[in-house]
Parts: structure tokens; sequence; C-alpha cells
């Protein structure tokens, strides 16, 4: 489950980069230029599915 | 747009944001219906209506501004921690889960979504749909409080036998989620949404309406954040758009007071009502 997540914070960074620099323009109104928007909801995306596989990690027990 | 119609719009909108009667319908419908001659479609109206949602949203924050903080702290430190250990962290939580389908939705829709602006027959039909949406909500709340033997009780005994937001479930919360992204159609109210289904999701009504206000705040200050720099192209009076966003803050901080104290005791059915009625009356009338 780590993993997937991490992948998948993977995929979506370098979708949010794609948007970014103008390479990718599926779903876009203008379709050609840069699109810092989907940009900065993929990059979003990409930091929530880090902090889940964060949540999802297997916990050292630790004792005081 | 003139002056008085902008600090129209501007009071309009903050007004009816909050209250679940949809504000962008009745910014569409209503200067349709009064035969003001400025397009909707035009590309300075989405910002203006997104700078008067920021207004809205600044006024969400001072009136939430404790729990705000709590949020805030609260999600950065389990994000670190990876486990939720209080109340305001799971809240935090449940808030990222509900606001991720329409900030995903309104980024890849938007340029369809925008193009709806110019319909407002479009916007009054969603309106009828909202107001359905409303009263179906209080249908199905008014069912399970005759399963749960409620019926005839006083409203804050009725109230009193469902939950509060943190006890929400993360599953309920999407839905909730899912609910807000509908709100992206011009015609269906965003709080009214969520109420309807905070309340599907066994929140009380008080409660119902304290999620939909917090679930607001992130997304309508991040589009509204998202179109400031559309805002100073030129021919777009700044000033002005400015003064309706002030107006837009007093009116849907006035309104969010109005409606926490409204829905201890109160219900979605007049506002079901109100929409389907003004949702009619404007497909009559615009033709």
């Amino acid at each position: 489950m780590v993993g997937a997540l991490i992948v998948l914070a993977i995929i979506f960074a370098i979708l949010a980069v794609l948007y970014l620099v103008g390479a990718l323009q599926i779903f876009t109104s203008t379709g050609t230029g840069t699109h810092s928007r989907h940009a900065l909801v993929l990059g979003v995306l990409a930091l929530l599915s880090l902090i889940a596989a964060n949540f999802v990690r297997p916990k050292s027990q630790l004792t005081s | 747009m003139s002056f008085w119609q902008i600090l129209f719009i501007g009071l309009l909108q903050g007004a009816t944001e909050l209250f679940p009667v949809s504000s962008l319908g009745h910014a569409v419908i209503l200067p349709s219906l009064l035969h003001w001659s400025y397009r909707q479609s035009d590309p300075s109206f989405v910002p203006f209506l997104v700078l008067l949602h920021l207004g809205t949203a600044g006024a969400l924050l001072i009136l939430y501004r404790r729990d705000w903080v709590q949020i805030v702290t609260g999600f950065v430190r389990a994000s670190l921690r990876g486990r939720l250990e209080t109340e305001q962290e799971r809240l935090a939580f449940l808030l990222v889960v509900g606001t991720i389908p329409t900030g995903a939705l309104g980024a890849f829709a938007e340029s369809y979504l925008k193009s709806l602006f110019a319909y407002p027959r479009i916007a009054a039909a969603f309106l009828v749909l909202n107001g359905f949406l409303l009263l179906g909500a209080e249908l199905l709340r008014r069912r399970d409080e005759r399963h749960a033997r409620l019926e005839g009780r006083a409203r804050p005994e009725q109230e009193a036998h469902y939950g509060e937001v943190p006890r929400l479930s993360f599953r309920a919360a999407l839905l909730v989620g899912l609910c807000q992204a509908l709100a992206l159609f011009p015609g269906i109210s965003r709080s009214g949404v969520t109420i309807a289904g905070g309340l599907l999701a066994g929140l009380r009504h008080q409660e119902a309406a304290r999620f939909s206000f917090l679930l607001a705040t992130p997304i309508i200050g991040a589009a509204g954040v998202l179109e400031v720099p559309s805002l100073f192209a030129p021919g777009i009076p700044l000033g002005q758009y400015l003064l309706g966003a002030v107006l837009a803050a007093l009116a849907a901080y006035a309104s969010a007071r109005f409606l926490v104290r409204y829905f201890r005791s109160g219900r979605l059915d007049p506002y079901g009502i109100y929409c389907v009625a003004l949702g009619a009356v404007a497909l009559l009338l615009l033709r």
C-alpha cells in the first residue's frame, strides 16, 4: 500500500511538471501554453499521496 | 457593469452564497431577468464573481478563525506524525477528503463549466434541481426521524439524536465532497448540497451547516486566489470590484451567523421551495 501511494505521488508529480511546462494539454481550455492551475492541483494531490503513504506505513512501537 | 450593478451583485452574492439557494445561480439569472445589458460570458465576469467569493471566504475565515488555526496546525502535526490523535486533526483530514473532488473537477473541467455561465436558462433549470435536492434531503431526514421514533418531539430533541462533525466517517466526508462538486454547475447551491450531504451522512442540521461552511473556505479561497491575476487585465474596474467584494464579505458574515442560529431547529424546506419557485419563474420568463 505504501509503495502504491508513493508511485501515485510520483505519477501526480510527473503530470504536474508536464502541465507546468506545457507538454500536456488534456482537459485544458486553450490547448497551448502552460497550465499552472492543473499543475498546482496535481502537485497538491502528489503531496496528499505522500501524506497518505506516511499514514499507512508501519509505525515502530516505541516504549518509554 | 455599472457601479450600482457591481454593488448589487456583491451584496446579492454575499447574502446568497451561504444560504442554500445558489449564489452563482442568482448572479447568472437575476441580471437576465432584470434585462441588464452586460454579458455574463464576458471574460471579466468570472474573475468578478471569484473576487466576490474571495470576500465570502474571508468572512468565513474570520468567523471560524479559531477552528482554522487548530485545523491547519492539526493537519501539519498529523501529516508529520502519520496518525490522527485529536478531533481537530480528524476534522482537518475530513476537510481535505471533502475538498479533493471539487478541486480536481474545478481545475480540469473549468472551461466547460465557465461556458455554462452564458446560459441563464441552464442555471434556472439547475436551481429547480437544487430545490428538489434540498426537499429530498429533508424528506429522507424526516423518514429517518420516523424510524428513530422522533416524530412529534421538539426539534432540539430530534436534532440531538444526530451526530457532530468529528464523528463523520471519511467515506461520508467524500460523499459530502462529491456533493460539493455538483455546485460547480451554476444553479446548484454549494452550501445546499453539502448541508444535504451532511444530513444524509447523519449530521444534525447545525453541524452539517458548520461542516459546509468550513468545507467552503479552502475551495472558494483557492478559486479566488487563482483568478486574482486575471483581475489586473486592462479595462477591469478593480476598485469597484473590490468594493463589491467587501459588501459580499459583510453580507456573508451576517448570513453565516444567521444560518448557524437558524439550523439549531430550522430545516432546508423553505430554501428548497424558494429555489423551485424562482427557478421555475426564471425558466418561464427567460425565453
